[in-house]
Protein backbone atom coordinates (compact mmCIF):
# COMPACT_ATOMS: atom_id res chain seq x y z
CA UNK A 1 0.00 0.00 0.00
CA UNK A 2 1.60 3.15 -0.89
CA UNK A 3 1.39 6.15 1.31
CA UNK A 4 0.42 9.35 -0.04
CA UNK A 5 2.80 12.06 0.24
CA UNK A 6 0.99 14.81 2.15
CA UNK A 7 1.23 18.45 0.88
CA UNK A 8 3.39 20.52 3.11
CA UNK A 9 0.42 23.00 2.71
CA UNK A 10 -2.08 20.38 4.04
CA UNK A 11 -4.78 21.13 7.12
CA UNK A 12 -2.74 19.35 9.12
CA UNK A 13 0.63 20.87 8.56
CA UNK A 14 -0.73 24.57 8.81
CA UNK A 15 -2.55 23.65 12.04
CA UNK A 16 1.01 22.93 13.06
CA UNK A 17 1.76 26.62 12.78
CA UNK A 18 -1.39 28.33 14.01
CA UNK A 19 -1.35 26.10 17.09
CA UNK A 20 1.62 27.27 18.55
CA UNK A 21 0.44 31.07 18.14
CA UNK A 22 -2.57 30.60 20.33
CA UNK A 23 -3.36 27.22 22.15
CA UNK A 24 -0.13 25.99 22.53
CA UNK A 25 2.06 28.84 22.74
CA UNK A 26 5.14 28.09 23.97
CA UNK A 27 5.88 31.07 26.49
CA UNK A 28 2.41 31.78 27.48
CA UNK A 29 0.80 28.43 27.08
CA UNK A 30 4.15 25.65 27.66
CA UNK A 31 5.77 28.09 29.84
CA UNK A 32 9.03 27.59 27.75
CA UNK A 33 11.70 30.00 27.30
CA UNK A 34 11.02 32.74 29.75
CA UNK A 35 15.16 33.54 30.53
CA UNK A 36 15.48 35.22 27.32
CA UNK A 37 11.38 36.92 27.09
CA UNK A 38 12.81 38.67 30.16
CA UNK A 39 16.71 40.30 29.32
CA UNK A 40 16.21 41.05 26.24
CA UNK A 41 12.69 42.61 25.53
CA UNK A 42 14.34 45.96 26.36
CA UNK A 43 14.60 47.29 22.98
CA UNK A 44 12.78 46.14 20.77
CA UNK A 45 15.52 46.04 18.24
CA UNK A 46 16.80 43.43 20.21
CA UNK A 47 13.81 40.86 21.04
CA UNK A 48 13.66 41.35 17.13
CA UNK A 49 17.18 39.70 16.34
CA UNK A 50 16.75 37.50 19.17
CA UNK A 51 13.35 35.67 17.74
CA UNK A 52 15.08 35.47 14.56
CA UNK A 53 17.74 33.99 15.87
CA UNK A 54 15.48 31.55 17.58
CA UNK A 55 13.60 31.23 14.90
CA UNK A 56 16.69 30.03 12.79
CA UNK A 57 17.98 27.22 15.61
CA UNK A 58 14.81 25.81 15.73
CA UNK A 59 13.86 25.35 12.12
CA UNK A 60 17.45 24.43 11.29
CA UNK A 61 17.45 21.79 14.33
CA UNK A 62 14.29 20.68 13.40
CA UNK A 63 14.64 20.06 9.85
CA UNK A 64 18.27 18.17 10.74
CA UNK A 65 17.34 16.20 13.59
CA UNK A 66 14.31 14.79 11.53
CA UNK A 67 15.89 13.81 8.49
CA UNK A 68 18.00 12.01 10.73
CA UNK A 69 15.58 10.86 12.87
CA UNK A 70 16.39 7.41 11.40
CA UNK A 71 19.92 7.15 11.99
CA UNK A 72 21.09 8.65 15.30
CA UNK A 73 21.32 6.10 17.69
CA UNK A 74 19.37 5.87 21.10
CA UNK A 75 22.67 5.35 23.04
CA UNK A 76 23.57 9.57 21.79
CA UNK A 77 20.41 10.63 20.96
CA UNK A 78 20.48 13.74 23.56
CA UNK A 79 24.39 13.95 22.92
CA UNK A 80 23.63 14.32 19.03
CA UNK A 81 20.89 16.61 19.71
CA UNK A 82 23.35 19.38 21.82
CA UNK A 83 26.04 19.16 19.04
CA UNK A 84 23.80 20.01 16.36
CA UNK A 85 21.83 22.89 18.30
CA UNK A 86 25.13 23.91 19.57
CA UNK A 87 26.68 24.36 16.18
CA UNK A 88 23.44 26.16 15.06
CA UNK A 89 24.02 28.28 17.66
CA UNK A 90 28.04 28.81 17.04
CA UNK A 91 26.65 29.79 13.71
CA UNK A 92 24.46 32.63 14.34
CA UNK A 93 26.38 34.12 17.27
CA UNK A 94 29.73 34.59 14.89
CA UNK A 95 26.92 35.31 11.89
CA UNK A 96 25.98 38.22 14.73
CA UNK A 97 29.50 39.18 15.74
CA UNK A 98 30.18 39.93 11.51
CA UNK A 99 27.09 42.05 10.35
CA UNK A 100 25.42 43.67 13.60
CA UNK A 101 28.30 43.99 15.77
CA UNK A 102 26.39 46.50 17.82
CA UNK A 103 23.28 44.44 18.23
CA UNK A 104 25.29 41.29 18.91
CA UNK A 105 27.55 42.77 22.23
CA UNK A 106 23.72 44.40 23.69
CA UNK A 107 22.41 40.79 23.03
CA UNK A 108 25.96 39.31 24.81
CA UNK A 109 25.74 36.33 26.46
CA UNK A 110 21.99 35.49 25.54
CA UNK A 111 22.50 34.26 21.97
CA UNK A 112 25.11 31.59 23.33
CA UNK A 113 21.93 30.46 25.79
CA UNK A 114 19.72 30.10 23.10
CA UNK A 115 20.67 25.80 23.47
CA UNK A 116 19.39 25.99 26.95
CA UNK A 117 16.39 27.58 25.45
CA UNK A 118 13.87 24.47 26.57
CA UNK A 119 11.91 25.35 23.28
CA UNK A 120 14.59 24.27 21.50
CA UNK A 121 14.90 21.02 22.72
CA UNK A 122 11.58 20.53 23.83
CA UNK A 123 10.57 20.51 20.34
CA UNK A 124 13.20 18.06 19.38
CA UNK A 125 12.24 15.36 21.58
CA UNK A 126 8.55 16.19 21.15
CA UNK A 127 8.38 16.37 17.76
CA UNK A 128 10.86 15.86 15.10
CA UNK A 129 12.47 12.85 16.31
CA UNK A 130 8.66 11.00 15.50
CA UNK A 131 8.10 13.17 12.44
CA UNK A 132 9.10 14.10 9.08
CA UNK A 133 10.70 17.27 8.20
CA UNK A 134 8.11 18.81 6.37
CA UNK A 135 5.91 18.60 9.75
CA UNK A 136 8.99 19.64 12.15
CA UNK A 137 9.50 22.72 9.78
CA UNK A 138 5.96 23.67 10.04
CA UNK A 139 6.27 22.71 13.60
CA UNK A 140 9.33 24.83 14.09
CA UNK A 141 7.89 27.71 12.13
CA UNK A 142 4.51 27.50 14.44
CA UNK A 143 6.80 27.35 17.89
CA UNK A 144 9.33 30.39 16.50
CA UNK A 145 6.50 32.42 15.79
CA UNK A 146 4.33 32.07 18.76
CA UNK A 147 7.71 33.02 20.53
CA UNK A 148 8.53 35.92 18.42
CA UNK A 149 4.88 37.79 18.72
CA UNK A 150 5.05 37.27 22.97
CA UNK A 151 8.37 38.67 22.26
CA UNK A 152 7.73 41.48 20.44
CA UNK A 153 5.16 42.48 21.88
CA UNK A 154 6.60 42.92 25.47
CA UNK A 155 9.53 44.26 23.62
CA UNK A 156 7.03 47.24 21.94
CA UNK A 157 5.59 47.67 25.63
CA UNK A 158 8.74 47.77 27.37
CA UNK A 159 10.38 50.52 25.01
CA UNK A 160 7.54 52.39 24.49
CA UNK A 161 7.34 53.22 28.54
CA UNK A 162 10.92 52.53 29.17
CA UNK A 163 12.94 54.43 26.43
CA UNK A 164 9.90 56.03 24.38
CA UNK A 165 11.48 55.01 21.32
CA UNK A 166 9.63 52.05 19.05
CA UNK A 167 13.32 50.23 17.26
CA UNK A 168 15.22 53.02 18.21
CA UNK A 169 13.64 55.69 17.07
CA UNK A 170 12.34 58.29 19.33
CA UNK A 171 8.87 60.03 19.61
CA UNK A 172 9.59 61.46 23.00
CA UNK A 173 11.56 64.45 22.57
CA UNK A 174 14.24 64.86 25.19
CA UNK A 175 12.26 68.56 25.89
CA UNK A 176 9.73 66.84 27.20
CA UNK A 177 11.57 64.83 29.86
CA UNK A 178 11.23 66.71 33.58
CA UNK A 179 14.94 66.45 33.96
CA UNK A 180 15.07 69.36 30.92
CA UNK A 181 12.00 71.30 32.67
CA UNK A 182 9.51 69.25 30.81
CA UNK A 183 6.73 67.15 32.13
CA UNK A 184 7.29 63.53 31.20
CA UNK A 185 9.19 60.59 32.86
CA UNK A 186 10.17 56.88 31.41
CA UNK A 187 8.78 54.24 33.44
CA UNK A 188 12.39 52.98 34.64
CA UNK A 189 10.62 49.46 36.24
CA UNK A 190 10.44 48.77 32.57
CA UNK A 191 13.88 49.12 31.80
CA UNK A 192 14.12 45.73 34.85
CA UNK A 193 13.59 42.64 34.22
CA UNK A 194 10.60 41.52 36.53
CA UNK A 195 8.41 43.90 34.82
CA UNK A 196 8.54 41.30 32.10
CA UNK A 197 7.24 38.68 34.16
CA UNK A 198 4.31 40.93 34.79
CA UNK A 199 3.69 41.80 30.91
CA UNK A 200 4.13 37.85 30.15
CA UNK A 201 1.80 37.10 32.76
CA UNK A 202 -0.52 39.70 31.67
CA UNK A 203 -0.62 38.23 28.42
CA UNK A 204 -1.55 34.92 30.07
CA UNK A 205 -4.43 36.17 31.96
CA UNK A 206 -5.79 38.14 28.73
CA UNK A 207 -4.97 35.04 26.52
CA UNK A 208 -6.76 32.27 28.78
CA UNK A 209 -10.03 34.78 29.64
CA UNK A 210 -10.07 35.18 25.18
CA UNK A 211 -9.55 31.57 23.87
CA UNK A 212 -12.53 29.62 24.93
CA UNK A 213 -10.17 26.24 24.53
CA UNK A 214 -8.09 27.26 27.38
CA UNK A 215 -10.42 28.23 30.01
CA UNK A 216 -10.56 25.19 32.53
CA UNK A 217 -13.09 23.34 34.44
CA UNK A 218 -13.08 24.66 37.52
CA UNK B 1 21.19 -6.90 5.82
CA UNK B 2 20.44 -3.97 8.16
CA UNK B 3 22.84 -1.89 10.02
CA UNK B 4 22.03 -1.73 13.57
CA UNK B 5 22.01 1.65 14.45
CA UNK B 6 22.46 0.96 18.09
CA UNK B 7 25.57 -1.31 17.57
CA UNK B 8 28.58 0.38 18.65
CA UNK B 9 30.33 0.27 16.35
CA UNK B 10 27.88 2.43 14.19
CA UNK B 11 27.13 4.74 17.36
CA UNK B 12 30.76 5.35 17.58
CA UNK B 13 30.86 6.10 13.79
CA UNK B 14 27.93 7.90 13.47
CA UNK B 15 29.82 9.94 16.40
CA UNK B 16 32.97 10.74 14.86
CA UNK B 17 31.12 11.63 11.34
CA UNK B 18 28.94 14.09 13.53
CA UNK B 19 31.33 16.10 15.47
CA UNK B 20 34.07 16.00 12.12
CA UNK B 21 31.36 17.52 9.89
CA UNK B 22 30.19 20.17 12.92
CA UNK B 23 33.36 20.92 14.02
CA UNK B 24 34.25 21.17 9.71
CA UNK B 25 31.65 23.61 9.15
CA UNK B 26 32.57 26.08 12.50
CA UNK B 27 36.15 26.01 11.41
CA UNK B 28 34.90 27.06 7.72
CA UNK B 29 32.59 29.71 9.08
CA UNK B 30 35.24 30.91 11.40
CA UNK B 31 37.77 31.68 8.57
CA UNK B 32 35.08 33.41 6.29
CA UNK B 33 34.22 36.11 8.47
CA UNK B 34 37.13 36.61 10.47
CA UNK B 35 38.22 39.57 8.65
CA UNK B 36 34.67 41.11 9.12
CA UNK B 37 34.52 40.60 12.59
CA UNK B 38 38.48 41.80 13.22
CA UNK B 39 37.27 45.47 11.71
CA UNK B 40 34.21 45.55 13.90
CA UNK B 41 36.54 44.78 16.73
CA UNK B 42 38.84 47.32 15.90
CA UNK B 43 36.15 49.93 14.90
CA UNK B 44 35.14 49.65 18.51
CA UNK B 45 38.32 50.09 19.89
CA UNK B 46 38.75 53.58 18.11
CA UNK B 47 34.73 54.30 19.38
CA UNK B 48 36.25 53.62 22.85
CA UNK B 49 39.15 55.42 23.09
CA UNK B 50 37.70 58.88 21.23
CA UNK B 51 34.58 58.25 23.28
CA UNK B 52 36.82 58.47 26.17
CA UNK B 53 38.49 61.00 25.43
CA UNK B 54 35.50 63.09 25.07
CA UNK B 55 35.55 63.55 21.60
CA UNK B 56 32.41 62.36 20.87
CA UNK B 57 29.39 61.02 22.94
CA UNK B 58 29.70 57.30 22.25
CA UNK B 59 26.09 57.24 20.52
CA UNK B 60 26.93 59.53 17.94
CA UNK B 61 30.23 57.34 17.17
CA UNK B 62 28.27 54.32 16.70
CA UNK B 63 25.83 55.94 14.43
CA UNK B 64 29.03 57.14 12.22
CA UNK B 65 30.21 54.34 9.38
CA UNK B 66 33.67 53.01 10.42
CA UNK B 67 35.61 54.80 7.92
CA UNK B 68 34.36 57.69 9.47
CA UNK B 69 35.78 56.48 12.71
CA UNK B 70 38.87 55.48 10.83
CA UNK B 71 39.38 59.14 9.59
CA UNK B 72 38.61 60.84 12.84
CA UNK B 73 40.91 58.45 14.89
CA UNK B 74 43.72 58.95 12.42
CA UNK B 75 43.50 63.11 12.47
CA UNK B 76 43.35 63.31 16.27
CA UNK B 77 44.84 60.24 17.77
CA UNK B 78 48.69 59.65 18.17
CA UNK B 79 50.14 56.56 19.97
CA UNK B 80 53.35 55.36 21.42
CA UNK B 81 54.21 52.26 23.69
CA UNK B 82 55.77 52.08 27.13
CA UNK B 83 57.19 49.73 29.21
CA UNK B 84 57.14 49.50 32.98
CA UNK B 85 59.28 51.34 33.83
CA UNK B 86 57.53 54.50 31.53
CA UNK B 87 60.30 54.03 29.22
CA UNK B 88 59.33 54.23 25.33
CA UNK B 89 59.84 51.49 23.74
CA UNK B 90 60.53 52.52 19.93
CA UNK B 91 58.93 50.72 16.73
CA UNK B 92 55.96 48.91 18.54
CA UNK B 93 52.58 49.41 17.52
CA UNK B 94 49.92 50.63 19.59
CA UNK B 95 46.80 50.11 18.08
CA UNK B 96 47.94 46.33 17.55
CA UNK B 97 48.26 46.00 21.24
CA UNK B 98 45.00 43.86 22.53
CA UNK B 99 45.46 44.40 26.34
CA UNK B 100 43.61 41.44 27.22
CA UNK B 101 45.98 39.42 25.98
CA UNK B 102 48.73 41.42 26.47
CA UNK B 103 48.38 40.97 30.32
CA UNK B 104 47.16 37.76 30.38
CA UNK B 105 50.52 36.87 28.02
CA UNK B 106 52.30 38.66 30.84
CA UNK B 107 51.38 37.79 34.34
CA UNK B 108 53.89 37.86 36.64
CA UNK B 109 56.01 39.18 33.90
CA UNK B 110 55.46 43.11 34.16
CA UNK B 111 58.66 43.88 32.59
CA UNK B 112 58.01 42.28 29.46
CA UNK B 113 54.52 43.81 29.33
CA UNK B 114 53.75 46.35 26.83
CA UNK B 115 51.69 49.93 27.81
CA UNK B 116 50.20 51.45 24.77
CA UNK B 117 49.46 55.18 25.07
CA UNK B 118 47.07 57.26 22.89
CA UNK B 119 46.80 60.81 23.07
CA UNK B 120 44.17 62.95 21.82
CA UNK B 121 44.82 66.11 20.75
CA UNK B 122 42.02 68.79 19.70
CA UNK B 123 42.56 72.90 19.62
CA UNK B 124 45.69 72.50 21.44
CA UNK B 125 44.63 70.65 24.23
CA UNK B 126 45.40 66.86 24.65
CA UNK B 127 44.09 64.03 26.60
CA UNK B 128 45.79 61.02 27.31
CA UNK B 129 44.05 57.69 26.96
CA UNK B 130 45.45 54.27 28.71
CA UNK B 131 44.17 50.77 28.40
CA UNK B 132 44.02 48.82 30.89
CA UNK B 133 42.87 45.16 31.32
CA UNK B 134 41.62 43.10 34.62
CA UNK B 135 39.78 39.93 35.91
CA UNK B 136 35.77 40.08 36.40
CA UNK B 137 33.78 37.50 38.03
CA UNK B 138 33.52 35.37 34.94
CA UNK B 139 36.02 36.55 32.71
CA UNK B 140 38.45 39.40 31.31
CA UNK B 141 36.88 43.28 31.80
CA UNK B 142 38.96 45.46 30.45
CA UNK B 143 38.48 49.86 29.80
CA UNK B 144 40.13 52.85 28.77
CA UNK B 145 40.70 55.74 30.93
CA UNK B 146 41.51 58.85 29.47
CA UNK B 147 43.75 61.91 31.86
CA UNK B 148 42.88 65.37 31.05
CA UNK B 149 46.18 67.37 29.94
CA UNK B 150 47.66 67.96 34.08
CA UNK B 151 48.43 64.44 33.61
CA UNK B 152 46.48 63.43 37.02
CA UNK B 153 42.56 64.00 36.65
CA UNK B 154 40.49 61.42 35.18
CA UNK B 155 38.54 63.08 32.12
CA UNK B 156 36.49 60.21 30.81
CA UNK B 157 36.45 56.88 31.07
CA UNK B 158 34.61 53.33 28.48
CA UNK B 159 34.63 49.65 30.21
CA UNK B 160 33.72 46.77 28.88
CA UNK B 161 33.71 42.82 29.46
CA UNK B 162 33.25 39.90 27.94
CA UNK B 163 30.54 37.79 29.98
CA UNK B 164 30.24 39.90 33.31
CA UNK B 165 26.47 39.00 34.79
CA UNK B 166 23.88 41.05 33.01
CA UNK B 167 22.56 43.99 35.48
CA UNK B 168 24.98 43.44 38.23
CA UNK B 169 28.82 43.43 36.58
CA UNK B 170 27.72 44.44 33.18
CA UNK B 171 26.70 47.62 34.91
CA UNK B 172 30.59 48.61 34.73
CA UNK B 173 29.37 49.74 31.13
CA UNK B 174 27.09 51.90 31.64
CA UNK B 175 26.78 55.65 32.64
CA UNK B 176 25.60 54.92 36.49
CA UNK B 177 29.14 53.32 36.93
CA UNK B 178 31.08 55.43 34.58
CA UNK B 179 29.78 58.95 35.45
CA UNK B 180 31.50 58.33 39.08
CA UNK B 181 34.94 58.86 37.43
CA UNK B 182 33.99 62.52 36.57
CA UNK B 183 31.22 63.48 38.47
CA UNK B 184 33.72 64.87 40.86
CA UNK B 185 37.51 65.32 40.34
CA UNK B 186 39.64 62.42 40.82
CA UNK B 187 43.04 62.14 40.85
CA UNK B 188 45.85 59.17 40.22
CA UNK B 189 48.52 61.27 42.18
CA UNK B 190 47.49 62.42 45.76
CA UNK B 191 48.63 66.11 47.34
CA UNK B 192 51.76 64.92 48.06
CA UNK B 193 52.70 63.61 44.58
CA UNK B 194 52.35 59.79 45.82
CA UNK B 195 50.90 57.54 43.30
CA UNK B 196 47.83 56.46 44.68
CA UNK B 197 45.78 55.21 41.49
CA UNK B 198 41.88 54.91 41.93
CA UNK B 199 40.30 52.27 44.39
CA UNK B 200 36.76 51.01 43.82
CA UNK B 201 35.56 50.29 47.44
CA UNK B 202 32.69 49.26 49.11
CA UNK B 203 30.79 50.25 51.82
CA UNK B 204 31.05 54.39 51.11
CA UNK B 205 33.43 56.20 49.88
CA UNK B 206 35.98 58.00 52.07
CA UNK B 207 38.68 59.67 49.94
CA UNK B 208 36.36 61.24 47.13
CA UNK B 209 39.16 62.43 45.23
CA UNK B 210 40.85 58.84 45.23
CA UNK B 211 37.89 56.15 45.42
CA UNK B 212 34.61 54.90 43.86
CA UNK B 213 31.78 53.38 44.89
CA UNK B 214 31.57 49.41 44.00
CA UNK B 215 28.48 48.77 42.48
CA UNK B 216 25.88 46.85 44.71
CA UNK B 217 26.14 43.14 44.43
CA UNK B 218 28.25 42.85 41.79
CA UNK B 219 31.68 42.46 44.07
CA UNK B 220 34.27 40.87 42.68
CA UNK B 221 33.49 42.73 39.03
CA UNK B 222 33.80 45.65 41.39
CA UNK B 223 37.19 44.10 42.87
CA UNK B 224 38.99 43.54 39.51
CA UNK B 225 38.03 46.46 38.08
CA UNK B 226 39.67 48.01 40.91
CA UNK B 227 42.99 45.65 41.00
CA UNK B 228 43.18 47.02 37.30
CA UNK B 229 42.66 50.50 38.49
CA UNK B 230 45.26 50.68 41.05
CA UNK B 231 48.26 49.64 39.54
CA UNK B 232 47.18 50.28 35.67
CA UNK B 233 48.62 54.23 35.70
CA UNK B 234 52.06 53.41 37.72
CA UNK B 235 53.94 53.15 34.47
CA UNK B 236 52.63 56.15 32.77
CA UNK B 237 52.73 58.15 36.06
CA UNK B 238 56.38 57.33 36.03
CA UNK B 239 57.13 58.42 32.32
CA UNK B 240 55.12 60.92 33.30
CA UNK B 241 57.49 62.01 35.96
CA UNK B 242 54.52 62.35 38.23
CA UNK B 243 55.87 60.13 41.32
CA UNK B 244 58.16 61.86 43.20
CA UNK B 245 59.49 59.22 45.39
Amino acid sequence: MSEKRESLFSKKNMKLIKDPLNDSNPVSIQVLGICSALAITIMLENAFVMSMSVMFVLIAANVIVSSLRNFIPDKIRIIAQLVIVATLVITVDQVLKAYVYEVSKQLSVFVGLIITNCIIMGRLEAFALANKPGPAFMDAVGNAFGYTWILLVVGFVREVFGSGSVFGIKFISDDWLIDNGGFYEHNGLMLLSPIALFLVASIIWVQRSVNRKLIEEN
Amino acid sequence: MAVNKNSTSYTITFAVILVVLCGGWLAFLASSLKKQQTANVQNEKRQFILSAAGAYDIAELKGMKQTEVADIFEATVKSKVLNVNGEILEGVDAFGIDIVKEYKATIGEEGKRKYPLFTYTKDGTSKYVIPMAGNGLWGPVWGFIAIGADKNTIAGVVFDHKSETPGLGAKITEDSFTSLFTDSPKHIVDKNGKYVGIKVVKGGVKKPEHEIDAIAGATITSKGVGNMLEGGFKPYALAWDLVKY
